[in-house]
């Protein structure tokens, strides 16, 4: 703590920000030029990730610079855990809304679309002889004819690989707490692997549901009505914060490495530690009411 | 059965209360207690429980996973 002091400190003339503007700004347009069919949309798309990853790079090693440094007095850690709360509470109304559009579809929607309580008429007059089942392809089949996405198989092998992965971390933070750093090397790495095992599983098994049922897929996509659009929009942005999480790893697991943390002062491995539980939270939470309740 | 899936959102909702409390130990403790790490522990904990419980209610016929193919 050479340099820490009783001032909160504030950065000055960081290029970042607007590196960063530029980066999301090449991805839009290359994402909606892609959507309208124009060529340059993929190589917008590629230069804007090439930015960001540039930026994430720049960024987070002057943050990490500047903590090594001792920059960062006991208010600015303070700082940094409110912020990681703030984020946590945009991400948990992030998957309320979605585990809310499945709860809605699956309670609400279709048992009145089925004719239940008071809806006699919805479905008599709407779609007569509608049942109330769950997986659905909708009334008048408008998911067209998909296969469900079974629990044995890949997903309960993903959910075990998560499981452990959590395992793993709980043991490295044990073992970061204890200053046993050849164990908290060891149970990170392993953690990181094991994330992205899952990333590439999850991978292979989207592959297997759009590949036609003829072809010996499921043909179940985003588009398979009301199960393939919750399906794929909550295992979807889920795996996309996996990702995440298991980048967030390695970036601690390097800093790990170089010896960057005390059993006391460790506040980016708690950080990322909480992160990844949440994930595999997520997770579980998807397991249990995607495929089991 | 319902019991099956009592229990096994009771236990869900044990995984959150530690996840949550895990959270404002972070918040609250600043890296110097080991709060965080129980509480994270026993999420991590409740989490196998529920896991091994599933496959247990299904060999025992208690519980069922949704069918493969879909009716409308």
């Amino acid at each position: 703590m050479a340099h820490a002091s009783d001032r909160y400190y504030v950065p000055h003339g960081s290029p970042w920000p607007i590196v960063g503007s530029v980066a999301l700004l090449l991805l839009m347009f290359g994402i909606a030029s892609t959507l309208n069919g124009a060529a340059i949309g993929k190589i917008s798309m590629l230069a804007g990730a090439a930015v960001l990853l540039f930026m994430l790079f720049g960024w987070f090693g002057i943050v990490i610079k500047e903590s090594v440094d001792g920059f960062y007095n006991q208010q600015v850690d303070r700082s940094f855990r409110m912020g990681m709360a703030w984020f946590i509470a945009s991400e948990v109304m992030f998957f309320a809304a979605f585990f809310g559009a499945l709860f809605y579809a699956r309670q609400l929607s279709l048992p009145w679309l089925g004719g239940e309580g008071n809806n006699f008429f919805t479905n008599f007059l709407l779609w007569s002889g509608f049942e109330n089942e769950w997986p659905s392809n909708g009334p008048a089949e408008i998911g067209g004819d998909f296969k469900a996405m079974g629990p044995w198989g890949l997903p309960a092998m993903n959910t075990a690989i998560l499981l452990t992965s959590g395992v793993t971390i709980t043991i490295a933070h044990h073992a970061l707490r204890a200053g046993n750093r050849g164990m908290l090397t060891l149970f990170l790495g392993l953690t990181w692997v094991l994330g992205f095992l899952f990333v590439g599983l999850q991978g292979y098994e989207y592959a297997h549901a759009y590949h036609d049922i003829a072809d010996g897929g499921l043909s179940l996509r985003l588009d398979s009505g009301i199960y393939g659009s919750t399906f794929f929009m909550l295992t979807g942005f889920h795996g996309l914060h996996v990702t995440l999480g298991a980048t967030m790893l390695i970036v601690i697991w390097f800093r790990v490495l170089k010896g960057h943390f005390t059993p006391d002062s460790h506040f980016a491995f708690e950080g990322v530690a909480w992160y990844w539980h949440f994930v595999d939270v997520v997770w579980l939470g998807l397991f249990i009411f995607v495929y089991w309740l | 059965m319902v019991i099956a899936k009592i229990f096994v959102l009771i236990v869900f909702f044990g995984i959150l209360a530690s996840l949550g409390s895990a959270m404002v130990y972070l918040v609250r403790d600043e890296g110097r207690a080991d709060r965080t790490m129980w509480a994270l522990t026993w999420r991590i904990g409740l989490s196998v429980l529920l896991f091994a419980s599933l496959f247990v209610a299904y060999a025992l016929g208690l519980i069922q996973p949704h069918g493969l193919t879909p009716t409308g």
